[in-house]
């Protein structure tokens, strides 16, 4: 009998103190209302990684296209341009959210660094929807032929149809896509034909040059000094190594020019990145946050 | 008392305890305790069968100390990719064969015994043969030659060129070949682990 109420007791003392799942007010952590709560607040805490799987387990109990561009937005934030595009595809043209998602998808898609691709999507999307020629994507995609190798004919056009305020920074791109600052290989190569090293300073890497200097003049000096001794084999040999260094120095300091003007361009292209970063590609910063 | 039967055999055996006790404790459960004792080598066979089977068994299959703490043979050398040779000798070509000739010969009677000195990656012998390889060798030397000077060049590697996992400076033939294309740009900032 004692037995039987101490077992009562537990089982019921139990079930008076345990974590109720159905109490008013805080109903199941797992319900749809509360699944989005937290998938609001990961998506503003920047997690969006785990917004993108709270919301899409959302999104099984209610569909919601405010939902579907968020995901999109999450995997844009974490650089997943593809998967990005893929969910902005599905939002449908009934939605308020369909020309934003439009335009946002274009954004992925120069994101990913195919301009081409970007440019002919532009195309077709202005020809289905008419995009405003003041509205921040049209103003990406004449920005976009910054990074094309086909040249821009006229400057005052092409640096009117950005704001004022971002003009004098659009002209300075304009000029370096025009007329980049790069090198001539054939100066380089030329400079080193002359004075052994130089057309590596020519190309900034000074360091280089002195040692290409040091090692030229170094193995010429040896090779006369044994031919004056009579050593006729180590003058030889120090000879060929004296024109092996001089023709190596000719050569190096063309490549050298090839690798500094490959290295402004990235820069120049890390620079670009950087500008339309802080502009938000020219669109519009949707804050869900707020 | 049930136990009474178990208790005088006990009393035999352990004359001491019963007497005395263990540290105050008193002599009941004592009794009780050696009683147990007594009850359980009623099964002395079924515990001796069991004790065979379970001994043994634990002995087989439980981790022993040696193995706990044995030697173990453990490098902390860094592993590099860079030193690593391909010592074939190609016969698809004559030039190649000469080639790789040369190169063998180095390695194993010069760079094997100095022991790993080139600061860069892929090392400057490696370099001349993948630089001939790609080119010709009119081409290629130039481009060892052009890289023996930066070798030498002590002073200005370190914010020049990126780093591969070992530590080695990257720089592949790729970047001196004259043709644009080929050139992939890497910061020196950038730690590169797979080649």
């Amino acid at each position: 009998m004692k037995k039987i109420l101490f077992t009562l007791i537990l089982v019921f003392s139990t079930v008076i103190y345990s974590q109720e799942k159905n109490q008013p007010g805080n109903n199941d952590l797992f319900s749809p209302v509360n699944i989005k709560k937290f998938a609001d607040y990961l998506f503003c805490q920047k997690d969006y990684l785990r917004a993108a799987d709270e919301y899409e387990r959302y999104l099984k109990s209610i569909p919601d296209d405010t939902i579907e561009f968020k995901i999109a937005l999450s995997y844009s934030a974490m650089c997943n341009f593809s998967e990005a595009e893929k969910r902005l595809g599905t939002i449908k043209n009934t939605s308020n959210f369909f020309v934003p998602a439009q335009m946002l998808s274009l954004k992925t898609i120069f994101q990913e660094g195919d301009i081409a691709r970007f440019r002919n999507a532009y195309i077709a999307k202005d020809s289905d929807l008419s995009i405003p020629k003041d509205s921040g994507i049209a103003l990406l995609y004449n920005f976009s032929s910054l990074l094309t190798e086909a040249s821009i004919h006229n400057e005052d056009d092409f640096v009117e149809n950005f704001p004022y305020q971002e003009r004098s920074r659009i002209k300075y791109f304009y000029e370096w896509k025009e007329n980049p600052p790069e090198k001539s290989p054939l100066k380089a190569a030329l400079f080193s034909a002359i004075i052994p090293g130089a057309g590596k300073f020519y190309a900034e890497e000074y360091s280089d040059g002195i040692w290409a200097f040091i090692a030229t003049l170094g193995t010429a000096y040896l090779a006369y000094d044994n031919f004056n001794a009579r050593h006729y084999t180590r003058g030889w040999i120090f000879s060929a190594l004296a024109a092996g260094f001089y023709a190596g120095n000719i050569y190096g300091s063309a490549s050298a020019v090839q690798i500094y003007n490959t290295r402004i361009r990235f820069d120049f292209v890390n620079e670009v990145k950087t500008f339309l970063e802080d502009k938000n590609y020219f669109l519009k910063v949707f804050d869900f946050c707020k | 008392m049930k136990l009474g039967k178990f208790i005088q055999p006990v009393v035999k055996k352990f004359p001491l305890f019963y007497k005395e006790g263990i540290k105050g404790r008193s002599m009941q459960p004592i009794n009780v305790l050696y009683s147990y004792t007594i009850y359980v080598t009623g099964y002395k066979f079924l515990i001796t069968v069991l004790t065979l089977i379970l001994f043994p068994s634990i002995k087989t299959s439980a981790q022993t100390d040696w193995v706990k703490w044995g030697k173990a043979d453990y490098s902390y050398r860094i592993n590099s990719t860079s030193t690593q040779r391909d010592y074939s000798i190609g016969l698809n070509s004559p030039g190649r064969f000469v080639l790789k000739s040369f190169a063998n010969a180095y390695w194993i009677f010069i760079s094997d015994v100095d022991g790993d000195n080139c600061s860069f990656s892929p090392t400057c012998s490696n370099f001349f043969i993948q630089s001939v390889e790609k080119t010709n060798i009119v081409q290629g030397s130039l481009m060892f030659f052009d890289r023996f000077t930066r070798d030498m060049n002590f002073t200005g590697k370190l914010n020049h060129y990126p780093r591969v996992g070992d530590g080695h400076f990257y720089d592949p033939p790729s970047l001196y070949i004259l043709d644009r294309d080929y050139i992939n740009y890497i910061p020196p900032s950038v730690v590169i682990m797979n080649e």
